[in-house]
């Protein structure tokens, strides 16, 4: 096992949208992938994203995708909205080194909250955040609008 | 791939027999060369090489020559191998690259100037395939002989390295040296009593060293060298290794700990997982930290998927908790890892500082102690840590406890030793350049009260600049500062009045330890001024040297404004639902550095739904009253109040405000202040506030131990950070790095200058810079101020 992690520089964008149309798959929703590379360019540029990879020989096998938002209630928050860990490289520890990465960047950004998705059949995942400790609530509808760009 | 030609063996030193040469045949003394060598005796090995050397026939000399040479390398005795190797050095076709081990073995011996010679020399005359590596390799020696010529860099320049003496070190190799931070028994490893490397202890309660015990209880049976003790900070676990070697001579050590049981006695040993302790491959020096409830193991391993050689490694658990689980070692990355040797990680939780020793990054021979910033993969400041700490020969080990004093290991030649062939531990003390401001922090009846809360405050004529805030268990506060400087120190606790005390250590020389206790008075319903506190010093002689930072007083880097908890805050105890109105829309223009920019997009207010349905009943929770918030709210600005209500002395600290208190918050003329019967006291760490450093304001006159007498241009050199220049001074948009430094802004003309942070070098500030620009503020530059006055073109790397 050997495994590097850093944090994403736009250089990696390609592998990042390439892992996260195999999440998609893995989600059985690979056309609903509508954002482009030029997006992800364009966007983390202007910072509205952050991320870190793991690395083995030189090949990214994984990714978390967060970006900081804003809790009225409790303040500074950061949003993990992508982590993804590649097919033939789960179950090493991977997945937990990038979630502990993404928990320390949002200490380390002085937040007092991090959330998250997760598709309720997606066992394997529900369980790992158990294991983490984290509260997993089924009250919320979660809301949305498609917006047609100007 | 560099090439690397000797790799760190240190257990492969052992202790052989003086050799002792009859009248025999250089046969006979070839064979025993060979019987020796056969079982691992290098010493006698080489010894009889050179003496079969001396008296072979001339077809012969030259294979023993080299054969001498490198066994005199596998003991690292570095002058007789180079001695050994200049019989053959132009020999490519026969031996392998022998003039460039000639070389560093010539360097490793201390002549760094024969040796660059000798590297020049030879890659002139190399014309093997991989030249290249070659000559990489040889570009990274000379480098590293350049770096004899600039070693003299504070402030490792002037720590003071002894031999540990004769009952510490032995004929073998000793190393290792770890004090324990509970009782300072000093726990090391040597080959001294017989092949076997074993951990040892000893104390000196006399201040003289017993002779060492050994700790056999670590043992597990099937290993046989015992050795690279680390103990954690609270002295409750003891990360060791258990080593064999190879049929071919490698090491191959695996990481053990044992924890202190209920009773306070060493658990038996556990095993690292196997996703730790890796097959095919060795796992050594472990050094443990912990740092924000997690401790982190790094260690060094040459396993598959490295940069090379050894690598750092890290993995970590969660502390406090025997049973919690490993993670799995991340390699700690491009900054630290070549394709050379990285080994004895020591990682320093309190300076997020890593030392390690490389012969991969440009050494000034063999190991070389390196340190670098960060933590985990994340780091910076790599800095080579030059004489005497690093020699010629190799220095590794390298531990500095909390005191400023530790240890290393170095098997450098001197007035105690003639040879490089074994390591000896050295300690190490490292003066500070800073004073330190310390004391008691006591209640009225004369108690220590624990989980004070100190600030640490320059005192600027712009008004006090927060620098560190911390927490002291025991109640005695301690802070490492610069000669030359005014500070205020600020003890604080729930239910009692947060009390100031002024320091100046214009006239205190570096290394001495200010005393000075504060007793904090309990605290009233209303906020009474604080009385001022007559400061009388007790400057001890600089003997102590009680922090081993070297520069601590680092405003940019960890940020110097007081953190949030990370315990989530309650909120607000008033709910105020969104305004229906639509909020104007500052206009953010850019003036600086080009006269004309692209204007950054408009700050787009989103208009809120007709209908605003609150997420959940509202309830009113009790404040906390220690949480500081991280963006305050907007203060009522009063402008016209008289001078006379401004309380004579005193000063509030922000964070020691309750929610309730922080209401009577005001403004005057940007200083904030808090409205009491007795009247205005100023109020120290709040940041939300405008300083304007270059318009003069209409002076606030008040007296007493608040130092901002004036608002007026600060003093002397700064450097900042400017993010923009906007029409409001509006800090909204900078909230990503509002935890990078203090917010604030300089009106010129109808615009306002937004900075963040003030830094006394060009260098700590680019380096905050760094950081800045990272979370998306691209536009941002450093600007030099020389008295308040901006000096100085946009610095923007």
């Amino acid at each position: 096992m050997s495994i590097h992690l850093r944090k994403g520089r736009s250089s990696d964008l390609p592998f990042i949208y390439k892992l996260v149309q195999e999440l998609a798959e893995y989600e059985r929703a690979a056309d609903q992938v509508t954002a482009s590379l030029d997006d992800y360019h364009r966007d983390f540029q202007n910072g509205d994203f952050q991320f870190i990879v793991a690395e083995k020989e030189n090949t990214i096998v994984g990714m978390a995708l967060f970006y900081l938002t804003y809790s009225t209630w409790k303040g500074r928050m950061m949003y993990l909205e992508d982590f993804v860990v590649t097919f033939d490289h789960r179950r090493q520890g991977i997945g937990q080194l990038l979630f502990d990465g993404v928990l320390k960047e949002a200490r380390d950004q002085h937040c007092v909250l991090m959330k998250w998705q997760v598709l309720d059949w997606n066992t394997p995942a529900i369980e790992f955040y158990k294991r983490n400790s984290a509260i997993l609530e089924d009250e919320w509808l979660n809301g949305k609008i498609f917006l047609n760009p100007a | 791939m560099m090439l690397r030609l000797f790799s760190v063996c240190v257990l492969t030193a052992f202790v052989g027999f003086s050799a002792l040469f009859a009248q025999t045949s250089w046969k006979q003394r070839l064979a025993q060369a060979e019987a020796a060598e056969a079982i691992g005796d290098y010493e006698n090995a080489a010894a009889f090489y050179e003496s079969a050397h001396s008296v072979a026939k001339k077809s012969k000399k030259n294979d023993i020559a080299y054969k001498a040479a490198e066994t005199y390398m596998m003991i690292r005795d570095y002058r007789n191998a180079a001695k050994m190797y200049d019989y053959v050095k132009g020999d490519n076709g026969t031996y392998d690259k022998p003039g460039l081990k000639y070389a560093q073995a010539l360097k490793q011996s201390g002549d760094c100037e024969a040796a660059s010679k000798a590297f020049v020399i030879y890659l002139n005359n190399y014309t093997g395939s991989d030249y290249d590596d070659v000559s990489a390799e040889i570009d990274q020696q000379v480098k590293g002989c350049d770096l004899l010529k600039k070693t003299t860099e504070e402030p490792y320049s002037a720590a003071v390295i002894k031999n540990a003496g004769v009952v510490i070190n032995t004929p073998g190799t000793d190393y290792a040296a770890v004090a324990s931070p509970v009782d300072g028994s000093l726990y090391y490893s040597t080959t001294g009593v017989d092949s076997r490397s074993r951990i040892v202890a000893t104390s000196a309660p006399e201040g003289k060293w017993l002779p060492s015990r050994e700790l056999e209880y670590l043992h597990t049976s099937g290993f046989k060298h015992f050795g690279n003790g680390s103990i954690s900070q609270d002295g409750q676990r003891f990360y060791y290794t258990q080593c064999n070697t190879t049929d071919e001579g490698e090491p191959r050590c695996q990481i053990f700990y044992t924890f202190r049981n209920e009773k306070g006695n060493w658990s038996k040993s556990r095993r690292l997982p196997d996703f730790i302790n890796a097959d095919d491959a060795t796992q050594t020096h472990p050094s443990v930290g912990v740092s924000k409830e997690i401790e982190y193991l790094y260690f060094s391993s040459n396993r598959e998927g490295g940069k090379g050689g050894m690598d750092i490694w890290y993995t970590y658990r969660k502390a406090g908790d025997p049973e919690a689980s490993f993670r799995a070692p991340v390699n700690a990355g491009d900054a630290i890892n070549t394709a050379g040797d990285e080994v004895t990680p020591y990682y320093v939780p309190d300076m997020e500082r890593l030392f390690f020793s490389t012969n991969g990054h440009p050494s000034i021979g063999g190991l070389d102690v390196y340190t670098a910033a960060g933590e985990t993969y994340n780091w910076s400041d790599i800095k080579h840590l030059g004489q005497p700490i690093n020699s010629s020969a190799d220095d590794h080990y390298f531990y500095v406890g909390a005191e400023g004093n530790g240890y290393m290991s170095s098997n450098r030649a001197g007035v105690d030793r003639l040879t490089t062939a074994d390591d000896d531990i050295y300690s190490v003390e490292l003066p500070s350049p800073n004073i330190v401001l310390t004391g008691l922090v006591r209640d009225p009846n004369g108690a220590a009260i624990k989980d004070v809360e100190a600030t640490l405050f320059k005192v600027k004529q712009a008004g006090n600049v927060p620098v560190l805030k911390k927490t002291f268990p025991k109640g005695v506060y301690s802070f490492s500062v610069k000669p030359g400087e005014k500070y205020q120190v600020m003890a604080g606790k729930v239910g009692y009045l947060p009390q100031p005390i002024e320091l100046n250590t214009a006239s205190v020389p570096a290394g001495s330890v200010i005393e000075q206790d504060i007793t904090l008075e309990r605290a009233m319903t209303a906020i009474a001024p604080p009385p001022v506190v007559e400061v009388d010093p007790v400057v001890t002689a600089p003997a102590a040297i009680p922090d081993p930072t070297y520069d601590p007083v680092v405003v940019a880097d960890p940020p110097p404004v007081a953190l949030p908890e990370l315990t989530p805050p309650s909120p607000e105890p008033v709910y105020v639902a969104p305004e229906p109105v639509s909020v104007p829309t500052p206009e953010p223009v850019v003036v600086d550095p080009a006269p004309v920019r692209v204007p950054e997009p408009s700050i787009v207010v989103p208009t809120p739904e007709p209908v605003y349905v609150a997420p959940e009943p509202v309830a009113a929770p009790t404040p906390d009253p220690t949480y500081v918030a991280p963006t305050p709210q907007p203060l009522p600005t009063e402008t016209e109040l008289p001078s006379s209500t401004i309380a004579t002395s005193g000063s509030v600290a922000y964070s020691s405000m309750t929610a309730a208190e922080k209401k009577n918050l005001i403004l005057l003329d940007g200083k904030p202040f808090i409205k009491t019967e007795s009247g205005l006291i100023p109020v120290d760490g709040y940041t939300g506030y405008t300083s304007s450093a270059s318009t003069p304001s209409s002076p606030v006159t008040t007296t007493g131990s608040y130092p901002s007498s004036t608002i007026s241009s600060s003093s002397g050199e700064v450097y900042k950070i400017q993010l923009a220049a906007l029409k409001t001074p509006d800090y909204a948009k900078f909230q990503n790095v509002e935890h990078l430094g203090r917010l604030h802004s300089e009106p010129i003309n109808d615009l306002y200058r937004i900075f963040i942070g003030d830094y006394y070098s060009k260098e700590e500030a680019l380096q905050q810079l760094r950081e800045v620009r990272a979370t998306g503020n691209k536009r941002a530059f450093v600007i030099r101020y020389v008295d308040g006055v901006r000096a100085g073109k946009p610095i923007k790397r």
